[in-house]
């Protein structure tokens, strides 16, 4: 006969576990089908909003005869009534296939140029999280261990004041003392110098929430019981600090690493057009004023891609590693 | 029979006189304390009152409302007034460009005959437009975006979250649904994808919306198609949390009506944090606002807002870098007064805090 409330106290062992693992395979599933409904979402959205605009690509070139103008539309499938038009998108999107560039003449595709951006983009983007990461992490548990000293008060008043600066500002400033005032840098991204100001600008606001992110959760953990207890057992501090806090403070930062990263990249558009840098998001605001349909919606659907994976990534890896969470 | 009392012992002896006395008059009117009852708004605003932080801040924001709707008012310059321009005389070329305080030749002339001009406080731009006036004007379009956006939020969030609060059930989920698909959206490149399709597809002209400009509307239409899930889900939230509490049950045991009790008790304990969202929402628009004026999609040319004023000082930075630093030093004194406000409302209104 099985021990009255074995079920109870060990879960894993019995019903409990598979409950669980039935729920969480339910919550990917569903978490995934809401994914992809976001993509064809953006997808009808970016096309026909594409179609809102007046005037075509092929406007702002030279007097073009119809039968070449006509030539044209059937080499980009223009010719052919709307709704076709936005089936055959739609399924070449969900494929990656976004078409040729129009500005290019139909010479280089548009995953080519998202290629090329993503270079920089990428390279700046994840330098510049993980400065933010580090940085971050260490000021924001430096501020709680010194919690209510002058550090804390001098670290606070940083984090707060530098998400009330707009990063076009910030870089704009940076350009001004580095480059003209000091000449220290180079104002455009050549080489590896151009990237630094770039990179650090980028690391502004992300790093300010992470400190905030940080602090908060290390004060939770620190007034926790299993802290003191650890302490009452006779534990050092930097015992208590790397086997009992660290790991449990640094939950939400992991977790707010994935939409981060996205973030950089989507919010790098104005940092990349002041520094002059061709990443995708100066691609993506170019692309824009040159009325290049394919690459705007091929560009916007890619960083949509980009953030809703991430995001889905780092939701599921948060249910995974924190049990607590309810996932109804 | 006389109870047995242990001298050693430590036990109180209640039956001895002197513990327990009937008490006089004058010693039960001493106990009655008659405190006032304070509201839930007293105590708020009593908290909010000892963050200091909050407390400046919201002058800060009293005071730069007051600034920029009066000091149009009786300043003798206008936005977008060209000073060398003026009827009847060839074109002064002067006043382009003036440092702060300086004034132009044919100024000049005026001051040495003895007539009052008043100083360009930070100069001219390259126009020679009143510097001044233009980032007052700039601060009070910014605002303006910030409080419109902010109440578009409010509106379109509140509603809709409070309807699939509410109806619960398959409602509730499909809602909510769409909420998802929505704040998963890379906010950044849908604001500038619509800016730039709604820029160019509408066409205001002759309509009194013609005047707000349509790269303005083209800023609240986003809002209103964007921004107002983050609402939503903290409306849907408080008010399943507030239905739920043991006061609306104890309100509905003892037969209020349902229309009371959601206005009595789920309308009041849902509006602080509400209003409190909102508030932080302001500065969200700004930042937005000033970053599509940066980049060359926000308000359209002789209107200024602090965003396309910074965006326009970049081209004479090496020159002239004040004219970007003032805009610059506007936004985020404005964005951070909004920003701490916030936090002291949100800190006032939340009834843990106490």
């Amino acid at each position: 006969m099985p021990l009255p409330g074995f079920a109870i106290k060990y879960p894993l062992f019995t019903k409990g576990a598979k409950t669980m693992n039935k729920k969480l395979g339910f919550y990917i599933l569903k978490r995934v089908l809401l994914a992809l409904l976001t993509i064809v979402i953006v997808i009808t959205v970016t096309f026909f909003a594409m179609q809102l605009i007046p005037g075509g690509p092929f406007t702002s070139e030279k007097a073009v005869s119809q039968e070449s103008l006509d030539r044209l539309y059937a080499k980009y499938g223009l010719d052919k009534p709307l709704i076709i038009q936005y089936f055959n998108y739609l399924f070449n999107a969900l494929r990656f296939d976004f078409g040729y560039s129009i500005k290019s003449r139909g010479a280089v595709t548009v995953n080519h140029i998202i290629g090329e951006g993503m270079k920089f983009s990428a390279t700046i983007g994840l330098i510049a999280a993980f400065i933010a990461i580090i940085v971050g992490v260490i000021l924001g548990s430096l501020a709680a261990y010194k919690h209510n000293t002058i550090i804390d008060r001098i670290i606070m008043v940083l984090s707060t004041a530098s998400v009330a600066v707009p990063s076009f500002i910030v870089s704009t400033i940076f350009l001004y003392l580095f480059c003209v005032v000091w000449q220290i840098l180079p104002a455009n991204g050549s080489d590896w110098r151009g990237f630094i100001l770039p990179t650090i600008t980028l690391s502004f606001s992300p790093m300010a929430y992470i400190i905030r992110l940080t602090r908060s959760s290390t004060l939770d953990v620190l007034n926790s019981d299993y802290i003191r207890t650890a302490y009452a057992k006779g534990a050092s501090f930097s015992r208590v600090l790397y086997k009992h806090s660290l790991r449990n403070s640094l939950t939400p930062v992991i977790t707010y690493a994935g939409p981060m990263i996205a973030f950089i990249l989507t919010g790098s558009l104005v940092v990349e057009k002041i520094y002059g840098i061709p990443g995708i998001g100066r691609e993506f605001v170019t692309s824009i004023t040159n009325r290049d349909y394919p690459e705007v919606m091929g560009l916007t659907i890619f960083l949509t891609y980009l953030v809703i994976i991430m995001v889905l990534v780092s939701d599921i890896l948060y249910t995974v590693v924190n049990p607590r969470v309810d996932l109804d | 029979m006389k109870k047995f009392k242990n001298p050693l012992s430590f036990q109180v002896d209640y039956d001895r006189e002197s513990i327990f006395k009937v008490a006089t008059d004058k010693e039960k009117q001493e106990q009655t304390f008659m405190r006032p009852s304070t509201s839930f708004l007293g105590d708020a605003i009593r908290r909010f009152k000892r963050n200091k932080i909050a407390v400046v801040s919201l002058f800060f924001i009293v005071f730069i409302l007051l600034a920029i709707f009066l000091i149009p008012v009786f300043y003798p310059y206008t936005y977008d007034q060209q000073l060398g321009i003026q009827p009847g005389k060839a074109v002064d070329d002067t006043f382009n460009n003036l440092p702060p305080f300086a004034y132009s030749t044919s100024e000049q002339v005026r001051i040495s005959a003895g007539e009052f001009i008043w100083p360009h406080l930070f100069g001219t731009d390259q126009l020679g437009r009143d510097y001044f006036i233009r980032v007052i004007y700039g601060a009070r379009v910014s605002l303006m975006v910030g409080f419109f956006a902010a109440i578009i939020v409010l509106i379109i969030g509140t509603i809709y979250g409070s309807i699939s609060a509410f109806s619960g059930g398959k409602v509730d989920m499909v809602m909510m649904r769409i909420v998802d698909v929505i704040y998963s959206l890379p906010d950044m490149v849908i604001i500038i994808l619509l800016s730039v399709v709604l820029k160019q597809a509408f066409n205001f002209e002759g309509t009194f919306l013609d005047k707000v400009g349509t790269p303005l509307i083209s800023i609240f239409v986003v809002y209103a198609l964007l921004y107002w899930v983050g609402m939503a889900r903290l409306v849907r939230g408080q008010v399943l949390s507030v239905k739920q509490t043991e006061y609306v049950l104890a309100s509905r045991s003892i037969g209020t009506s349902t229309g009371m009790t959601i206005r009595k008790h789920i309308i009041p304990n849902c509006l602080s944090v509400i209003i409190v969202s909102a508030t932080l929402q302001v500065p969200s628009a700004i930042f937005t606002e000033s970053f599509l004026s940066f980049i060359g999609l926000g308000v359209s040319a002789p209107m200024p807002s602090l965003g396309s004023l910074a965006s326009d000082a970049v081209s004479a930075l090496s020159n002239r870098p004040y004219l970007l630093l003032i805009p610059a030093i506007f936004i985020c004194l404005i964005v951070l007064a909004l920003n701490l406000m916030g936090d002291g409302l949100r800190d006032a209104f939340d009834p843990k805090q106490r």
